[in-house]
């Protein structure tokens, strides 16, 4: 008799249970959400988030494998001849891929087809495709039509698009956002580069716009022409006003608002300045070098500065560190170095070029020179923003551009001043300055003992867990080595 | 009337008690050889007592007396030493001679011996009264009759080879017959009650699945601070590893290989009931190091310890629920219940255990530190590279990091140089009592220890109280336990600037340790081996540099139990695991690598769990003659909450002042997570004769997946038989039968559902910042993961017990597995969860006890334990095909897993090779390294085999215990970049003259090209990129521990305030009989997680030797 009234006791009390335990998981929803986090974005301060972080920390790839290609920098301790396996290498790809371009894919995705977005979504599609630019330009094919759509697709191993299709899709890209902003409607907030300013933004576009039609100069001169007229046609950058530049903290910590800029002068001792760069600054008189350049011991004669030679074993430097030059700590090797992505000199120096080569329906020799100067103009007063010490008088530049004429009656020397000018200007922005060197062959590197690279390998994971994808792009591009050239450096 | 005889009883037998009393009476006498009558004489004086006796009496002679004391005593002695008796009439006292003692009645008892369960009769069996020391046999029908007997208490003593020994009390009246039945159980029926899920008691013989329990004596007499090492080949299908984070770093253990393709793989643990949340703060991940913050175990003290119960299988723990897919260990402390009523016990133990740092490595000692076969010439030289690629090593003078020249001559003994002894004392006590109603036991204990590593060190107190009551109907069990864990200095392992192991490892072949001291130089700021400061100066990271956390940990569990009726009762229980954690650590100004001015990071975690649970349940109930049932249901809330707040800044403003207040800069950020799972389950016990049933079920509710699929049932069932003795041979003892199958289900972390944007501690310009905050892919279809186990065993003993074997096949397979996965960077994120993957694992175990001699003088015992586990990843889900768990600091190796294989592949490069197999050779003489991922195998090991011998001896006892794993690879870091700094005696050849490497070129004919000496860097940069070269079996045999103890006699121990004492000479990792891994332990992982094969410079191996005291008050 017991035994069943037990038996009933426990059967009850267990359907009790069950219908408790099922209506107590009401608030499972509260307790699993994040009080630290939200499930919607507010698009005024995802936007500059993303303007902060479209520069990765530009120690790793920029300055430890890019400048030191570009003859800028020479650290006999940093691995320099074996780019071939490495996280320096890498970093480029892996950070713009899980910062700024996963959160522009999502920016972009979140602000389609609301017309009163519209601004915003523009200034995302600009974005993306500057970012997109910096790492096709690096590394080649990439994962582009499908990437970084992780959460809003499912797609965990994008496949590698051919760059020649993510050229010809940025272009459009580049042109449907321009036109697609409306002034009636919301203006971006927050901005901390345009203040939201449309038509700063519509020059930035077109600027961009010039330097991929340029960079895709050999292997489609046709689509490279029709994008430099359109660009050109539609208004660029016109001033240094206009120039895309991201200000960074003073005394900050870590990215997203400090850049990295100051690392191998601050940190490590081994770090100089090439001696090309300072040689060449001081060969010709460059007003610049007291800005580009001081010894450790805070000396900034220009006779006095001392580069270090490429590629040196460091039992081979013939002086002690100490007597090389470096950044100095007030203007371009600071944490609060204000970042350049793409200038109004930059802008000139490619339409000379441009000009020289007609490429630009009524553009011809004589213009190439004034936007030559313009550029070089440019590129000096640009450095105002280290400060009201570093700015360059105008009398030195006009000396300066005095002296150095662009020699149009020789191709090829005119091409070598415009790209070395260029070479100069984009100092810490070797992204920019490594592919316009290899479009442009300019200036001449002074590497001995390696090969040149002419890209940079995928990450070491992407072989291991998409290796499909990289399949893919070996097929079409070639082996992934940095001898390898990628489609647009023919 | 009193008379005083020498009888038996002796006992004073009083008529009358008049006002004078014999017994009150004072009398002092010293005499020799006297005669009655002069005692007599001088006992009238004295006492005023007359006696009256005869001649004869009074004759007596050779009375030796010197007493002073009452009168009775002396007259007792009298009466003993001359065989007389006294009779007291009022004061007179008449004295004759004895009579002979007057026969009391015997006593007899009778009964029957006979079978516990069956009450069948037992011949044979022995019965003894131990006082007496007579005895006999039990008849064919199991009776026995013992007479004559002498009234009294004695003891009656039941035996029985195979059964249980029962001393039962009795008590003999005169002339009365006593029958007492004895009903024996027999031992391999014996209910040994074990713990298990839920904290329920279970009769371990009726079991269907493995459940293994080892006693606290085994974990406690080699103590180690972290119990998952002092678990190393004592239970079968037990993989406890001794990674080598420290002292007080985390450890790893799986049970029967691995369940979770990323999940946690480690077990539950419970103690007395409460589960313990035994994560790691932070693991060092093998690629770039840091610091390894344990995991929380190293809170148990061992002395605590009363037994440890492994529940292996789904279906021992699927009543635990979804954290018991990895298995569980349950460990019960001590408590006051073996202390006899009113009685209070105090344990005193104290351990001392001294650590020495092993040095396995073999490095080259003939050329040193330089480049292109030079010596350093200048400091600047000397800074720019650690590397050994100099000249020969010829006693020359060459200029080292300091700007100082010294011989250029090896330094053999850095390692011995820089690290110390580390010593750890262990001091506990431990108080326990029992009211009858209440047992308790209070302990307290204190390690303190201080590492290999100088000015690392580790404390430890513990405070624990638990307490049983039994109030008739009423249980109630509390137990509280606190810990305080304080680390000073933890070292920072792996691929970290500042791993001082790393820098041993790898000085240059000519400096000496010692000239590093002190760290700094004279401006205070660190003084540089190179110029970047990598590695960092191990005096600057020991003496400078700082580390310190603290624990404060609260496990608390409240039960009542009330017994309504006899057929129903209800418990309920809170359990409570509150711990706090603080760590600070900075690095100071004038460090090379951040000359910013140094940095510093705090952080603060709590965690705090609870369970409520409430089970109501019937007690073995008969259905019918032979049925018998008994079931429960209940249910529980489970929630976790884990907070935490992260300070980092830099640099700091005030020298010498290392707080956060004093820091420019500040980055803070805090963490919230919660989670919740509501279950419900049940369970039912049949069992007709020895035929065994049970059947579970559980379902969980998880806050952490969606709603529309948060839950599942999940349920098991078991069965074992008991073989009758009748269908066995004789020389089988007992057999039994087991098998089961089980499911358990598992949920995932919080917050991995949706996608989510955080904002950045720091604002721009007043400007607030947001971004998406996952890295990894949430996803909103996460469903439970499944377990799903089945197992089957027998028991079997032969010849009477001494020989007895557990083997046990299971197969496991987890399916839907929710599985954290690199994925393609391209994608967005790193990571993505996933419910893909299906994993197996089958395996057997094996334990076989072998008891070689027993008896009261010697005894020794063998114990072989077995296991091997097959593991197969089965499926990723669509597309992948393999997930990535690790990869090394140098890049070159990964830890994979790869559908089709073990779980676990070290993976990466071999040398390009032609269809030959020979090596291929660039145009520059060096190896080409083909850049195709290769599988080297699992860094799991799926063998593990061990042999434990034990010895008793007198007082004396002799344990020691072989351990030994195989079948899995690890890839040595260490090794690939001693190749690569010039340090492995590998790097060798072409030393003088260069080398031409044995292989072809790309067009196929031998290679013939020379490499220079200065260019030999190069070559073996390439040798030490290949990874197949470093990738060693890992397989090995070690002495792991060694105890020798002594028992003081209980003879010598009665002369001693302690009832017992017992010291014991301890050693732990003594030697490694066998080992494949040059240079190195293969027990060297450098994290606890999942990503095993990878060894990267950690702490040296340590082989610990100790001293140990126990005693008892």
């Amino acid at each position: 008799m017991k035994n069943i009234k037990s038996l009933t006791v426990l059967c009850g009390l267990f359907a009790v249970l069950s219908i408790l335990a099922t209506s107590c998981t009401k608030d499972f929803q509260s307790i699993n959400t994040s009080p630290n986090s939200v499930i919607k974005p507010t698009l005024s301060l995802v936007l500059p988030d993303i303007e902060l972080t479209l520069l990765d920390n530009a120690y790793y790839t920029n300055i430890t494998v890019l400048g030191q290609i570009m003859d800028q920098f020479s650290s006999y301790s940093a691995d320099f001849t074996t780019l071939a396996i490495g996280s320096n290498p890498e970093y480029h790809f892996n950070y713009q891929y899980g910062t700024p371009i996963k959160n522009l894919v999502d920016f972009v995705n979140q602000t389609q087809g609301q017309p009163a977005l519209i601004n915003y979504n523009s200034i995302g599609r600009i974005l993306k495709v500057y970012a997109f630019q910096s790492v096709t330009d690096l590394y080649g094919d990439i994962p582009y039509f499908n990437a970084a759509d992780g959460y809003i697709t499912g797609n965990l191993q994008p496949t590698y698009d051919p760059q020649s299709k993510i050229y010809a899709d940025m272009f459009t890209e580049l042109q449907n956002a321009a036109n697609n902003f409306d002034v009636t409607q919301t203006l971006a907030q927050n901005d901390i580069v345009y203040n939201g300013n449309i038509t700063n933004w519509k020059k930035f576009a077109y600027s961009l716009m010039l330097r991929l039609a340029l960079r895709i100069e050999k292997v489609d001169p046709v689509n490279s022409a029709k994008w430099a007229n359109v660009a050109y046609s539609s208004g660029l950058m016109q001033s240094n006003a206009d120039n895309f530049v991201v200000y960074y903290k003073p005394n900050t910590y870590y990215a997203t608002t400090a850049n990295g800029q100051c690392t191998p002068f601050v940190y490590y001792s081994t770090w100089k300045l090439a001696a090309p760069l300072v040689d060449y600054l001081k060969s010709n008189n460059d007003p610049r070098i007291y800005i580009y350049s001081v010894l450790p011991n805070g000396d900034t004669v220009a006779a006095h500065q001392l580069g270090l030679p490429p590629n040196t074993p460091a039992n081979l430097v013939p002086l002690p560190i100490t007597s090389y030059s470096v950044s100095p700590a007030t203007t371009l090797a600071q944490y609060s170095a204000p970042f350049i992505h793409l200038s109004y000199s930059q802008v000139q120096l490619m339409l000379s070029e441009l000009s020289l080569k007609g490429i630009i329906t009524g553009l011809g020799v004589n213009d190439a020179v004034s936007f030559y100067n313009n550029g070089v103009n440019a590129a000096m007063n640009e450095l105002s923003i280290y400060g009201g010490n570093y700015t360059i008088t105008q009398g030195s530049i006009n000396t300066y551009i005095q002296k150095h004429q662009l020699n149009t009656a020789i191709a090829d020397t005119a091409l070598s001043q415009i790209n070395t000018q260029y070479w100069v200007e984009t100092q810490y922005n070797f992204y920019e300055q490594f592919s316009n060197w290899r479009r442009s062959g300019y200036p001449v590197l002074n590497q001995s003992n390696y090969v040149i690279p002419r890209r940079l390998m995928y990450p070491v994971a992407e072989n291991n867990i998409n290796a499909a994808g990289v399949a893919a792009a070996v097929k079409d591009q070639g082996p992934d080595l940095t001898s390898t050239r990628v489609w647009w450096d023919k | 009337m009193i008379i005083l005889t020498s009888t038996l009883t002796g006992v004073l037998m009083a008529r009358e008690v008049k006002s004078q009393n014999i017994s009150e009476t004072k009398v002092s006498l010293d005499l020799k050889n006297a005669d009655l009558r002069k005692v007599f004489t001088q006992l009238e004086k004295q006492s005023g007592f007359r006696f009256y006796y005869d001649q004869e009496i009074g004759n007596m002679q050779g009375v030796t007396l010197k007493e002073n004391t009452t009168l009775d005593v002396l007259l007792k002695k009298l009466a003993d030493q001359k065989n007389l008796r006294f009779v007291q009439e009022n004061s007179l006292i008449a004295v004759t001679k004895a009579p002979l003692p007057i026969p009391v009645p015997p006593g007899s008892i009778k009964g029957h011996i006979l079978e516990f369960e069956t009450n069948e009769p037992l011949p044979g069996a022995s019965i003894r009264i131990v006082e007496l020391n007579r005895g006999l046999s039990s008849d064919v029908k199991g009776a026995y009759h013992l007479e004559n007997i002498a009234p009294g208490k004695y003891t009656l003593q039941v035996s029985f080879v195979s059964f249980t020994t029962e001393n039962i009390p009795i008590e003999i009246t005169s002339g009365n017959e006593l029958t007492i039945d004895v009903k024996l159980k027999s031992s391999s029926n014996l209910k040994e009650v074990v713990v298990t899920a839920l904290n329920m008691k279970r009769d371990i013989t009726n079991t269907g699945y493995l459940v293994e329990s080892l006693d606290g004596n085994d974990v406690n007499e080699n103590k180690t601070p972290n119990i998952i090492n002092a678990l190393a080949g004592k239970i079968a299908g037990v993989d406890a590893s001794n990674t080598s984070d420290g002292v007080a770093g985390s450890k790893r253990i799986t049970i029967r290989g691995i369940t979770s393709i990323s999940g946690n793989n480690q077990p539950l643990w419970v103690v007395d009931g409460i589960p313990i949340n035994s994560t790691p703060i932070t693991n060092a991940s093998a690629n770039n190091g840091g610091i390894d913050f344990g995991d929380g175990l190293t809170g148990i003290n061992p002395d605590d310890i009363a037994s440890i119960t492994v529940l292996k299988g789904n279906a021992a723990a699927a009543l635990y629920g979804s954290r018991a897919s990895t298995g569980v260990i349950l460990i019960t402390t001590k408590s006051g219940a073996d202390v006899a009523k009113d009685k209070v016990r105090v344990d005193l133990s104290s351990t001392y255990t001294l650590d020495q740092a092993i040095n396995y490595t073999n490095w080259q000692y003939e050329y040193g530190q330089g480049t292109a076969g030079q010596k350093p010439t200048t400091q600047q030289e000397a800074l720019a590279s650690a590397a050994d690629w100099g000249g020969k090593l010829d006693g020359s003078p060459a200029v080292q990091f300091d700007g100082v020249s010294r011989p250029y001559v090896a330094q053999k003994n850095n390692m011995a140089n820089f690290y110390r002894d580390g010593q750890t004392l262990t001091n506990a006590v431990s108080l326990s009592g029992n009211t009858g109603i209440t047992n308790y036991r209070i302990s307290a204990s204190d390690l303190n220890n201080s590492d290999v590593v100088p000015n690392t060190s580790y404390n430890r107190d513990i405070f624990s109280l638990n307490s049983h009551s039994k109030f008739k109907k009423l249980t109630v069990n509390a137990v509280v336990n606190y810990t305080a864990d304080d680390a000073t200095n933890r070292q920072k392992i792996g691929g970290n600037f500042s791993n001082v192991n790393y820098t041993i490892l790898n000085l240059p072949t000519n400096v000496n340790v010692l000239d590093l001291k002190p760290g700094v130089t004279s401006s205070g700021n660190e003084l540089g081996l190179t110029s970047e400061g990598i590695p960092t100066n191990p005096y600057f990271v020991t003496n400078d540099m700082h580390e310190d956390d603290q624990r404060r940990r609260i496990n608390a569990s409240l039960e009542v139990q009330y017994d309504f009726t006899d057929w129903l009762y209800a418990r309920g229980r809170v359990l409570e695991d509150y711990f706090d954690y603080n760590e600070m650590d900075y690095t100071p100004p004038g460090v090379i690598w951040s000359p910013k001015g140094g940095g510093l990071n705090q952080n603060e975690e709590t965690n705090a769990e609870e369970n409520y649970e409430f089970i109501v349940g019937t007690p073995t109930l008969s259905l019918a003659k032979k049925l018998k049932i008994s079931a429960f249901v209940g249910g529980n809330v489970y929630n976790t909450l884990l907070q935490t707040s992260t300070i980092t800044g830099t640099p700091f403003v005030l020298p010498g002042v290392y707080t956060v207040n004093n820091l420019s800069v500040k980055y803070p950020s805090t963490g919230y997570y919660q989670q919740r799972t509501n279950s419900i389950f049940g369970n039912i016990d049949l069992s007709w004769d020895q035929l065994y049933l049970n059947l579970t079920g559980r379902q969980d509710w998880f806050s952490t997946l969606p709603l529309n699929s948060n839950t599942l049932f999940y349920p098991g069932a078991s069965l074992s038989y008991n073989i009758a003795t009748k269908y066995l041979p004789g020389w089988v003892y007992s057999a039994k039968v087991r098998g089961s199958v089980a499911q358990v289900s598992g949920g995932a972390s919080p917050y991995q559902l949706t996608q989510s944007y955080v904002l950045d501690p720091n604002t721009y310009n007043g400007v607030s910042l947001q971004s998406i905050g996952n890295t990894t892919v949430p996803s909103e279809n996460l469903k439970p993961l499944l377990s799903t186990e089945s197992e089957f065993g027998t028991d079997l003993s032969f010849l009477n017990d001494k020989v007895s074997l557990a083997l046990t096949y299971y197969a496991r397979k987890t399916t839907q597995d929710i599985v954290t996965t690199s994925v393609s960077i391209a994608s967005g994120y790193s990571n993505a969860i996933l419910n893909v993957g299906e994993m197996t694992n089958k395996g057997i175990e094996s334990t076989i006890k072998v008891n070689v001699a027993k008896s009261s003088k010697f005894t020794w015992d063998i114990t072989g334990l077995f296991s091997y586990n097959a593991n197969d990843v089965v499926s990723l889900g669509n597309n992948i095909s393999n997930l990535q768990l690790g990869q090394s600091k140098t890049g070159n190796a990964f830890i994979d897993v790869e559908k089709g294989y073990a779980y676990g592949q070290i993976e990466g490069y071999s040398y390009e090779r032609n269809s030959a197999g020979q090596i291929i050779y660039g145009a520059n003489g060096i190896p080409l390294v083909n850049s195709q991922l290769q599988k080297f195998g699992s860094g799991v090991y799926n063998k593990l085999g061990s042999l434990s011998n034990n010895f008793i001896w007198k007082s004396f006892n002799l344990d020691f215990l072989l351990d030994s794993k195989w079948g899995a690879k690890i890839f040595s870091e260490e090794n690939s970049l001693a190749v690569a700094n010039g340090l492995s005696t590998l790097t060798l050849p072409g030393r003088q003259n260069g080398l031409v490497g044995n292989g072809v070129n790309a067009a196929g004919a031998p290679n013939n090209v020379l490499v220079t000496p200065a260019n030999l860097n190069n070559y073996y940069a390439s040798v030490a990129s290949v990874t197949q070269n470093f990738v060693y079996d890992a397989s090995f045999i070690k002495l792991r521990e060694v105890a020798l103890g002594y028992t003081l006699p209980q003879k010598l121990t009665v002369k001693t305030p302690f009832s017992r004492l017992n010291l014991s000479l301890v050693g732990r990792n003594l030697l490694i009989l066998y080992k494949r891994t040059p240079n190195m332990d293969p027990e060297s992982n450098t994290t606890s997680d999942n990503a095993q094969g990878l060894q990267a410079t950690v702490y040296p191996p340590t082989r610990n030797i100790g001293l140990s005291l126990k005693a008892s008050l």
